[in-house]
Protein backbone atom coordinates (compact mmCIF):
# COMPACT_ATOMS: atom_id res chain seq x y z
CA UNK A 1 0.00 0.00 0.00
CA UNK A 2 2.72 2.10 1.06
CA UNK A 3 4.41 1.59 -2.34
CA UNK A 4 1.59 2.15 -4.85
CA UNK A 5 1.17 5.25 -2.81
CA UNK A 6 4.95 6.03 -3.35
CA UNK A 7 4.80 5.30 -6.70
CA UNK A 8 1.93 7.76 -7.58
CA UNK A 9 3.32 10.77 -6.14
CA UNK A 10 6.74 9.90 -8.16
CA UNK A 11 4.67 10.38 -11.41
CA UNK A 12 2.94 13.55 -10.23
CA UNK A 13 6.60 15.31 -9.04
CA UNK A 14 8.25 14.61 -12.76
CA UNK A 15 5.05 15.76 -14.76
CA UNK A 16 5.11 18.46 -12.46
CA UNK A 17 9.14 19.38 -12.92
CA UNK A 18 8.83 18.93 -16.77
CA UNK A 19 6.05 21.61 -16.99
CA UNK A 20 8.09 23.96 -14.93
CA UNK A 21 11.26 23.19 -17.05
CA UNK A 22 9.60 23.47 -20.45
CA UNK A 23 7.84 27.18 -18.81
CA UNK A 24 11.35 28.02 -17.81
CA UNK A 25 12.73 27.01 -21.11
CA UNK A 26 10.17 29.33 -22.89
CA UNK A 27 10.22 32.10 -20.71
CA UNK A 28 14.19 32.49 -21.32
CA UNK A 29 13.97 31.77 -25.22
CA UNK A 30 11.36 34.85 -24.70
CA UNK A 31 13.65 36.96 -23.51
CA UNK A 32 16.78 35.97 -25.55
CA UNK A 33 14.10 36.87 -28.99
CA UNK A 34 13.15 39.93 -27.27
CA UNK A 35 16.80 41.40 -26.54
CA UNK A 36 17.77 40.41 -30.06
CA UNK A 37 14.91 42.49 -31.52
CA UNK A 38 15.23 45.42 -29.55
CA UNK A 39 18.93 45.52 -30.29
CA UNK A 40 18.99 45.22 -33.79
CA UNK A 41 16.11 47.45 -34.00
CA UNK A 42 18.39 50.48 -32.05
CA UNK A 43 20.88 50.15 -34.84
CA UNK A 44 18.63 50.02 -37.85
CA UNK A 45 17.16 53.08 -36.44
CA UNK A 46 20.02 55.05 -36.30
CA UNK A 47 21.08 54.19 -40.12
CA UNK A 48 18.01 55.10 -41.33
CA UNK A 49 18.31 58.07 -39.55
CA UNK A 50 21.35 59.09 -40.99
CA UNK A 51 20.38 58.28 -43.83
CA UNK A 52 17.14 60.30 -43.81
CA UNK A 53 18.97 63.34 -42.46
CA UNK A 54 21.65 63.52 -45.49
CA UNK A 55 18.77 62.74 -47.85
CA UNK A 56 16.45 65.88 -46.72
CA UNK A 57 18.96 68.54 -45.91
CA UNK A 58 20.49 67.64 -49.61
CA UNK A 59 17.32 67.44 -50.70
CA UNK A 60 16.33 71.08 -48.95
CA UNK A 61 19.46 72.84 -50.08
CA UNK A 62 18.37 73.95 -53.21
CA UNK A 63 15.61 75.67 -52.00
CA UNK A 64 17.61 77.09 -48.83
CA UNK A 65 19.82 79.01 -51.58
CA UNK A 66 17.41 80.37 -53.62
CA UNK A 67 15.35 81.68 -50.39
CA UNK A 68 18.65 83.13 -49.44
CA UNK A 69 20.00 84.85 -52.36
CA UNK A 70 16.42 86.11 -52.58
CA UNK A 71 16.38 87.41 -49.45
CA UNK A 72 19.56 89.08 -49.52
CA UNK A 73 18.40 90.55 -53.37
CA UNK A 74 15.00 92.15 -52.02
CA UNK A 75 14.91 91.90 -48.37
CA UNK A 76 18.36 92.70 -46.67
CA UNK A 77 19.50 95.56 -48.61
CA UNK A 78 17.47 97.97 -46.97
CA UNK A 79 18.98 96.89 -43.76
CA UNK A 80 22.34 96.81 -45.14
CA UNK A 81 21.93 100.25 -45.92
CA UNK A 82 20.67 101.17 -42.91
CA UNK A 83 23.83 99.57 -41.05
CA UNK A 84 26.11 101.96 -43.24
CA UNK A 85 24.92 104.41 -42.46
CA UNK A 86 24.60 104.10 -38.67
CA UNK A 87 28.19 102.88 -38.99
CA UNK A 88 29.22 106.37 -41.26
CA UNK A 89 27.32 107.95 -38.56
CA UNK A 90 29.65 106.41 -35.96
CA UNK A 91 32.68 107.70 -37.49
CA UNK A 92 31.67 111.28 -38.25
CA UNK A 93 30.67 111.90 -34.44
CA UNK A 94 34.56 109.92 -33.73
CA UNK A 95 35.88 112.44 -36.08
CA UNK A 96 34.75 115.08 -34.50
CA UNK A 97 35.43 113.64 -31.02
CA UNK A 98 39.02 113.06 -31.93
CA UNK A 99 39.25 116.84 -33.54
CA UNK A 100 37.89 118.00 -30.09
CA UNK A 101 40.35 115.74 -28.54
CA UNK A 102 43.57 117.53 -30.79
CA UNK A 103 42.28 120.93 -29.03
CA UNK A 104 41.64 120.55 -25.94
CA UNK A 105 43.85 117.34 -24.82
CA UNK A 106 42.17 114.15 -23.00
CA UNK A 107 39.70 115.42 -20.21
CA UNK A 108 39.17 113.32 -17.70
CA UNK A 109 35.91 113.67 -15.08
CA UNK A 110 36.81 116.60 -12.76
CA UNK A 111 34.95 114.98 -9.90
CA UNK A 112 37.70 112.05 -9.66
CA UNK A 113 40.46 114.74 -9.54
CA UNK A 114 40.26 117.85 -8.32
CA UNK A 115 38.59 117.64 -4.98
CA UNK A 116 40.49 114.68 -3.87
CA UNK A 117 43.87 115.70 -1.46
CA UNK A 118 45.39 112.64 -0.12
CA UNK A 119 45.98 112.06 3.23
CA UNK A 120 50.36 111.70 3.00
CA UNK A 121 52.19 109.24 4.88
CA UNK A 122 55.38 110.38 6.68
CA UNK A 123 57.77 109.31 4.29
CA UNK A 124 56.10 111.11 1.46
CA UNK A 125 55.19 114.30 3.30
CA UNK A 126 59.56 114.02 4.10
CA UNK A 127 60.25 113.57 0.55
CA UNK A 128 57.73 117.03 -0.48
CA UNK A 129 59.33 118.83 2.68
CA UNK A 130 62.87 118.40 0.77
CA UNK A 131 61.59 119.66 -2.65
CA UNK A 132 60.72 122.47 -0.91
CA UNK A 133 63.82 123.01 0.93
CA UNK A 134 65.12 122.94 -2.48
CA UNK A 135 63.21 125.32 -4.09
CA UNK A 136 63.21 127.91 -1.17
CA UNK A 137 67.35 127.54 -1.91
CA UNK A 138 67.05 128.39 -5.35
CA UNK A 139 64.57 131.16 -4.45
CA UNK A 140 66.59 132.42 -2.30
CA UNK A 141 68.48 132.89 -5.20
CA UNK A 142 66.82 134.43 -7.62
CA UNK A 143 65.69 137.47 -4.85
CA UNK A 144 69.45 137.78 -4.15
CA UNK B 1 33.50 134.07 2.20
CA UNK B 2 34.65 134.24 -1.52
CA UNK B 3 35.82 130.46 -2.66
CA UNK B 4 39.17 130.78 -5.01
CA UNK B 5 40.09 127.44 -6.93
CA UNK B 6 43.00 126.02 -6.93
CA UNK B 7 44.21 124.25 -10.28
CA UNK B 8 47.44 122.13 -10.00
CA UNK B 9 49.59 121.28 -12.68
CA UNK B 10 52.28 119.46 -13.99
CA UNK B 11 54.45 120.42 -16.50
CA UNK B 12 57.35 118.96 -18.76
CA UNK B 13 59.13 122.18 -20.81
CA UNK B 14 61.02 119.51 -23.10
CA UNK B 15 62.95 120.41 -26.12
CA UNK B 16 60.49 118.65 -28.86
CA UNK B 17 57.46 118.78 -27.04
CA UNK B 18 55.88 120.45 -24.29
CA UNK B 19 53.19 118.77 -21.98
CA UNK B 20 51.07 119.41 -19.20
CA UNK B 21 49.17 117.55 -17.12
CA UNK B 22 46.04 119.53 -14.88
CA UNK B 23 43.91 118.20 -12.02
CA UNK B 24 40.75 119.10 -14.05
CA UNK B 25 41.06 116.64 -16.17
CA UNK B 26 42.84 117.98 -18.99
CA UNK B 27 46.41 117.12 -20.50
CA UNK B 28 47.69 117.80 -23.36
CA UNK B 29 51.21 118.37 -25.40
CA UNK B 30 52.41 120.97 -28.00
CA UNK B 31 55.70 120.74 -30.25
CA UNK B 32 58.15 123.23 -28.55
CA UNK B 33 57.79 125.55 -31.62
CA UNK B 34 56.97 129.22 -31.50
CA UNK B 35 56.40 131.12 -34.84
CA UNK B 36 55.67 134.48 -34.86
CA UNK B 37 54.70 135.82 -38.87
CA UNK B 38 57.22 137.38 -41.09
CA UNK B 39 55.10 139.76 -42.15
CA UNK B 40 51.58 141.47 -43.07
CA UNK B 41 50.85 138.77 -45.68
CA UNK B 42 51.61 136.30 -43.19
CA UNK B 43 50.07 137.95 -40.25
CA UNK B 44 46.54 137.65 -42.39
CA UNK B 45 47.05 134.23 -43.01
CA UNK B 46 46.84 133.43 -39.29
CA UNK B 47 44.14 135.67 -38.95
CA UNK B 48 45.91 138.21 -37.56
CA UNK B 49 47.22 136.42 -34.47
CA UNK B 50 51.05 137.59 -34.03
CA UNK B 51 52.17 134.46 -32.57
CA UNK B 52 51.73 130.34 -33.49
CA UNK B 53 52.56 127.63 -31.76
CA UNK B 54 52.70 124.05 -32.16
CA UNK B 55 52.71 121.39 -35.00
CA UNK B 56 51.21 124.90 -37.04
CA UNK B 57 53.72 126.60 -36.50
CA UNK B 58 56.14 123.60 -37.80
CA UNK B 59 53.55 123.52 -40.76
CA UNK B 60 53.92 127.02 -41.57
CA UNK B 61 57.40 127.83 -41.23
CA UNK B 62 58.03 129.52 -44.13
CA UNK B 63 55.83 131.98 -43.46
CA UNK B 64 57.17 132.23 -39.70
CA UNK B 65 60.21 133.23 -37.78
CA UNK B 66 60.33 129.96 -36.27
CA UNK B 67 61.84 129.38 -32.94
CA UNK B 68 62.42 126.58 -30.47
CA UNK B 69 63.47 127.98 -27.08
CA UNK B 70 64.88 124.57 -25.78
CA UNK B 71 68.29 122.41 -27.05
CA UNK B 72 70.15 120.24 -24.77
CA UNK B 73 67.31 120.39 -22.33
CA UNK B 74 67.78 123.68 -21.45
CA UNK B 75 66.99 127.24 -22.16
CA UNK B 76 69.03 128.34 -25.57
CA UNK B 77 71.51 130.80 -24.72
CA UNK B 78 71.51 130.32 -20.91
CA UNK B 79 75.05 129.14 -20.36
CA UNK B 80 76.31 132.01 -22.56
CA UNK B 81 74.06 135.24 -21.17
CA UNK B 82 76.71 137.28 -20.86
CA UNK B 83 77.72 137.19 -24.50
CA UNK B 84 74.17 137.24 -26.22
CA UNK B 85 72.47 138.56 -23.63
CA UNK B 86 69.97 139.66 -26.34
CA UNK B 87 69.48 135.91 -27.26
CA UNK B 88 68.67 135.24 -23.61
CA UNK B 89 66.33 137.26 -23.17
CA UNK B 90 64.56 136.86 -26.41
CA UNK B 91 64.55 132.88 -25.65
CA UNK B 92 63.01 133.49 -22.23
CA UNK B 93 60.66 135.39 -23.47
CA UNK B 94 59.64 132.65 -25.98
CA UNK B 95 59.50 130.07 -23.50
CA UNK B 96 57.44 132.07 -21.22
CA UNK B 97 55.10 132.31 -24.48
CA UNK B 98 55.20 128.49 -25.19
CA UNK B 99 54.26 127.99 -20.92
CA UNK B 100 51.55 130.62 -21.66
CA UNK B 101 50.46 128.96 -24.04
CA UNK B 102 50.11 125.40 -22.52
CA UNK B 103 48.39 126.62 -19.27
CA UNK B 104 46.09 128.58 -21.66
CA UNK B 105 44.81 125.09 -22.89
CA UNK B 106 44.16 123.60 -19.83
CA UNK B 107 42.15 126.87 -18.45
CA UNK B 108 39.96 127.41 -21.03
CA UNK B 109 36.80 126.42 -19.18
CA UNK B 110 38.01 127.39 -15.98
CA UNK B 111 37.09 130.69 -13.76
CA UNK B 112 39.04 133.81 -13.82
CA UNK B 113 40.11 134.11 -10.17
CA UNK B 114 42.39 130.66 -10.17
CA UNK B 115 45.00 129.67 -8.95
CA UNK B 116 47.56 127.52 -10.79
CA UNK B 117 49.86 125.87 -8.90
CA UNK B 118 52.68 124.10 -10.84
CA UNK B 119 55.37 121.96 -10.65
CA UNK B 120 57.63 121.86 -13.79
CA UNK B 121 60.41 119.14 -14.42
CA UNK B 122 63.84 120.16 -14.99
CA UNK B 123 66.62 118.01 -16.92
CA UNK B 124 68.29 115.72 -14.06
CA UNK B 125 71.76 117.44 -13.86
CA UNK B 126 70.67 121.46 -15.05
CA UNK B 127 72.29 123.92 -13.37
CA UNK B 128 71.26 126.02 -10.90
CA UNK B 129 71.33 128.65 -13.56
CA UNK B 130 69.03 126.54 -15.17
CA UNK B 131 66.15 126.25 -12.44
CA UNK B 132 66.43 129.75 -11.92
CA UNK B 133 65.16 130.98 -15.20
CA UNK B 134 62.75 127.85 -15.46
CA UNK B 135 61.25 130.08 -11.89
CA UNK B 136 61.62 132.94 -13.90
CA UNK B 137 59.36 132.06 -16.15
CA UNK B 138 57.03 130.54 -14.25
CA UNK B 139 56.51 133.44 -12.52
CA UNK B 140 55.00 135.48 -15.35
CA UNK B 141 52.18 132.76 -16.01
CA UNK B 142 51.95 130.48 -12.65
CA UNK B 143 50.92 131.39 -9.22
CA UNK B 144 53.29 129.30 -7.59
CA UNK B 145 55.47 126.91 -8.84
CA UNK B 146 58.28 124.69 -7.97
CA UNK B 147 61.42 122.50 -10.02
CA UNK B 148 61.48 119.19 -9.65
CA UNK B 149 64.75 116.72 -11.39
CA UNK B 150 62.56 115.27 -14.53
CA UNK B 151 62.97 112.23 -13.76
CA UNK B 152 62.14 112.57 -9.71
CA UNK B 153 58.67 113.58 -11.27
CA UNK B 154 58.43 110.19 -13.27
CA UNK B 155 59.81 107.95 -10.41
CA UNK B 156 57.32 109.89 -8.09
CA UNK B 157 54.43 109.43 -10.68
CA UNK B 158 54.47 105.93 -10.46
CA UNK B 159 55.43 105.66 -6.56
CA UNK B 160 59.29 104.42 -6.92
CA UNK B 161 60.59 105.75 -4.05
CA UNK B 162 63.59 103.43 -3.58
CA UNK B 163 65.67 100.56 -6.10
CA UNK B 164 64.40 101.79 -8.71
CA UNK B 165 66.31 103.28 -11.83
CA UNK B 166 64.35 105.73 -14.01
CA UNK B 167 65.99 106.81 -17.78
CA UNK B 168 63.85 109.37 -19.36
CA UNK B 169 64.83 109.78 -23.06
CA UNK B 170 63.71 112.83 -23.87
CA UNK B 171 64.83 114.72 -27.61
CA UNK B 172 67.28 117.16 -26.00
CA UNK B 173 68.43 114.74 -23.12
CA UNK B 174 68.56 111.41 -21.94
CA UNK B 175 68.27 111.43 -17.87
CA UNK B 176 69.10 108.60 -15.83
CA UNK B 177 68.18 108.84 -12.05
CA UNK B 178 68.39 106.01 -9.35
CA UNK B 179 65.81 106.12 -6.36
CA UNK B 180 67.01 105.23 -3.38
CA UNK B 181 63.86 106.15 -1.04
CA UNK B 182 64.98 110.21 -0.86
CA UNK B 183 65.60 113.60 -2.86
CA UNK B 184 68.05 112.00 -5.67
CA UNK B 185 71.39 113.90 -5.19
CA UNK B 186 73.93 114.93 -8.10
CA UNK B 187 75.58 111.25 -7.54
CA UNK B 188 72.26 109.71 -8.41
CA UNK B 189 71.85 111.26 -11.51
CA UNK B 190 73.42 111.45 -14.66
CA UNK B 191 72.53 112.96 -18.26
CA UNK B 192 73.52 112.73 -21.33
CA UNK B 193 73.21 114.58 -24.41
CA UNK B 194 72.65 112.34 -26.89
CA UNK B 195 69.23 111.48 -27.44
CA UNK B 196 66.52 112.07 -29.75
CA UNK B 197 68.22 115.28 -31.45
CA UNK B 198 71.15 113.15 -32.21
CA UNK B 199 69.44 110.36 -33.58
CA UNK B 200 67.72 112.81 -36.15
CA UNK B 201 71.09 114.56 -36.95
CA UNK B 202 73.08 110.23 -37.14
CA UNK B 203 70.31 109.50 -39.59
CA UNK B 204 70.05 112.43 -41.68
CA UNK B 205 74.04 112.45 -42.24
CA UNK B 206 73.48 108.76 -43.40
CA UNK B 207 70.55 109.00 -45.67
CA UNK B 208 72.47 112.36 -47.10
CA UNK B 209 75.77 110.05 -47.27
CA UNK B 210 73.79 106.85 -48.79
CA UNK B 211 71.94 108.85 -51.62
CA UNK B 212 73.57 111.62 -52.13
CA UNK B 213 70.54 113.39 -54.89
CA UNK B 214 68.06 113.08 -52.51
CA UNK B 215 66.38 116.47 -51.05
CA UNK B 216 65.05 116.08 -47.39
CA UNK B 217 65.08 118.47 -44.41
CA UNK B 218 65.60 117.23 -40.82
CA UNK B 219 62.02 118.03 -39.99
CA UNK B 220 61.37 115.47 -42.59
CA UNK B 221 63.84 112.64 -41.07
CA UNK B 222 62.61 112.91 -37.32
CA UNK B 223 58.93 113.13 -38.69
CA UNK B 224 60.37 109.14 -40.36
CA UNK B 225 62.14 108.74 -37.18
CA UNK B 226 58.99 109.16 -34.96
CA UNK B 227 57.06 106.38 -36.89
CA UNK B 228 59.48 103.66 -37.18
CA UNK B 229 62.73 104.26 -34.77
CA UNK B 230 64.40 100.30 -34.07
CA UNK B 231 67.13 98.99 -32.49
CA UNK B 232 67.06 95.20 -33.22
CA UNK B 233 68.71 93.02 -35.48
CA UNK B 234 65.38 91.45 -37.23
CA UNK B 235 62.06 93.54 -38.70
CA UNK B 236 61.15 94.26 -41.80
CA UNK B 237 62.57 96.73 -44.44
CA UNK B 238 61.33 100.39 -43.81
CA UNK B 239 61.72 103.00 -46.79
CA UNK B 240 61.37 106.93 -46.46
CA UNK B 241 59.85 108.44 -49.73
CA UNK B 242 62.34 111.41 -50.62
CA UNK B 243 61.70 113.62 -53.56
CA UNK B 244 64.79 113.54 -56.09
CA UNK B 245 64.81 116.22 -58.23
CA UNK B 246 61.31 116.97 -57.40
CA UNK B 247 60.36 113.34 -58.19
CA UNK B 248 59.42 111.41 -55.48
CA UNK B 249 61.12 107.79 -54.79
CA UNK B 250 61.53 105.30 -52.46
CA UNK B 251 64.71 104.46 -50.39
CA UNK B 252 66.17 101.54 -48.85
CA UNK B 253 66.86 103.30 -44.83
CA UNK B 254 67.08 100.23 -43.18
CA UNK B 255 70.40 100.19 -41.72
CA UNK B 256 70.87 104.00 -41.34
CA UNK B 257 67.87 103.81 -39.43
CA UNK B 258 69.20 100.83 -37.18
CA UNK B 259 72.74 102.84 -36.59
CA UNK B 260 71.35 106.33 -35.55
CA UNK B 261 69.01 105.01 -33.47
CA UNK B 262 71.62 102.55 -32.02
CA UNK B 263 74.34 106.10 -31.64
CA UNK B 264 72.48 106.88 -28.30
CA UNK B 265 72.60 103.23 -26.88
CA UNK B 266 76.18 103.29 -25.28
CA UNK B 267 76.22 106.16 -23.67
CA UNK B 268 72.85 104.96 -21.56
CA UNK B 269 74.12 102.15 -20.70
CA UNK B 270 77.26 103.16 -19.39
CA UNK B 271 75.54 105.43 -17.22
CA UNK B 272 72.93 102.51 -16.01
CA UNK B 273 76.43 100.38 -15.40
CA UNK B 274 77.93 103.39 -14.00
CA UNK B 275 75.05 104.40 -11.63
CA UNK B 276 74.26 100.43 -10.57
CA UNK B 277 78.07 99.67 -9.85
CA UNK B 278 78.63 102.87 -7.35
CA UNK B 279 75.21 101.61 -5.51
CA UNK B 280 75.12 100.27 -2.38
CA UNK B 281 76.12 96.69 -3.11
CA UNK B 282 73.15 95.29 -0.78
CA UNK B 283 71.06 97.27 -3.06
CA UNK B 284 72.16 96.56 -6.51
CA UNK B 285 70.01 93.68 -7.22
CA UNK B 286 66.80 95.80 -6.61
CA UNK B 287 68.74 98.58 -8.64
CA UNK B 288 68.91 96.34 -11.82
CA UNK B 289 65.47 94.28 -11.34
CA UNK B 290 63.44 98.00 -11.32
CA UNK B 291 64.92 99.55 -14.65
CA UNK B 292 62.12 102.24 -15.81
CA UNK B 293 62.11 103.76 -19.46
CA UNK B 294 59.97 106.77 -19.93
CA UNK B 295 60.25 109.21 -22.47
CA UNK B 296 59.36 109.84 -26.02
CA UNK B 297 62.62 107.78 -26.97
CA UNK B 298 61.47 105.06 -24.88
CA UNK B 299 59.34 103.99 -27.75
CA UNK B 300 62.27 102.92 -29.67
CA UNK B 301 61.52 99.07 -30.61
CA UNK B 302 63.98 96.70 -29.29
CA UNK B 303 65.55 99.34 -27.14
CA UNK B 304 64.01 97.95 -23.93
CA UNK B 305 66.05 94.53 -24.82
CA UNK B 306 69.27 95.71 -26.35
CA UNK B 307 69.32 97.80 -22.47
CA UNK B 308 68.65 94.33 -20.80
CA UNK B 309 70.80 92.34 -22.83
CA UNK B 310 73.77 94.89 -21.97
CA UNK B 311 72.78 94.70 -18.58
CA UNK B 312 73.32 91.11 -18.43
CA UNK B 313 76.47 91.11 -20.15
CA UNK B 314 77.88 93.80 -18.05
CA UNK B 315 75.95 93.52 -14.82
CA UNK B 316 75.24 90.19 -14.87
CA UNK B 317 70.89 90.84 -14.75
CA UNK B 318 68.99 93.36 -15.69
CA UNK B 319 65.15 93.95 -16.10
CA UNK B 320 63.67 97.21 -17.79
CA UNK B 321 60.36 98.28 -18.06
CA UNK B 322 58.72 100.50 -20.15
CA UNK B 323 55.82 102.99 -18.66
CA UNK B 324 52.27 103.06 -19.83
CA UNK B 325 52.31 106.22 -21.16
CA UNK B 326 55.43 107.44 -21.89
CA UNK B 327 55.10 111.13 -22.95
CA UNK B 328 52.67 112.01 -20.37
CA UNK B 329 55.03 110.32 -17.42
CA UNK B 330 56.89 113.35 -16.56
CA UNK B 331 54.06 115.76 -16.73
CA UNK B 332 51.54 113.04 -14.88
CA UNK B 333 54.15 112.75 -11.87
CA UNK B 334 54.70 116.24 -11.43
CA UNK B 335 51.28 117.42 -11.53
CA UNK B 336 50.68 114.38 -8.84
CA UNK B 337 53.65 116.29 -6.73
CA UNK B 338 51.84 119.26 -6.90
CA UNK B 339 48.48 118.32 -5.98
CA UNK B 340 49.97 116.17 -3.25
CA UNK B 341 51.92 119.46 -1.90
CA UNK B 342 50.40 120.49 1.23
CA UNK B 343 49.28 124.25 0.86
CA UNK B 344 51.70 125.24 4.11
CA UNK B 345 54.46 124.03 1.83
CA UNK B 346 53.51 125.78 -1.43
CA UNK B 347 52.75 129.00 1.25
CA UNK B 348 56.58 128.69 1.73
CA UNK B 349 57.80 129.48 -1.84
CA UNK B 350 54.92 131.43 -3.05
CA UNK B 351 55.48 134.21 -5.46
CA UNK B 352 52.58 136.15 -4.99
CA UNK B 353 51.57 137.98 -2.45
CA UNK B 354 49.55 136.17 0.14
CA UNK B 355 46.01 135.76 -0.52
CA UNK B 356 42.95 134.80 2.33
CA UNK B 357 41.82 131.49 0.53
CA UNK B 358 39.00 129.51 2.36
Amino acid sequence: MARSMNSKKNESDTFYEAIKRFHATLEYMGLVSWSIISRSSTAIIDGVQKITETVTRNACKPFEDITHVTRTIFGKKAYVDEKIKGIEETIKRLEERLAFLEKHGVRIPEGDYQEKKQELDKERKEILSLIVEENKRLRNLLNR
Amino acid sequence: MAYTKILHVGIDLGTSRSVIAADNGVRTFVSSYVGFPKDAVSMRMFGKRDIVFGDEALRNRLALDLYRPFDKGKLKYSESLEINPKEYEKAKSIARNLLEHLVGLVTEEEPEDLIIRGVIGAPAMASIKNKKTLLTIADGVLNDSMIVSEPFAVAYGLNLYSSALIIDIGAGTVDLCRMAGTIPTEEDQITTLKAGDHIDQVFLDLIRKKHKDANFTVAMVKRFKEENAFVSAQGESVFIELPVRGKPVNHDVTEELREACRSIVPEIVEGVRKLVASFDPEFQRGLKRNVILAGGGSQIVGLQREIEKYMKKALGYGKATKVEEPLYAGANGAMKLAKDMPDEYWDQVTSRKKQKQT
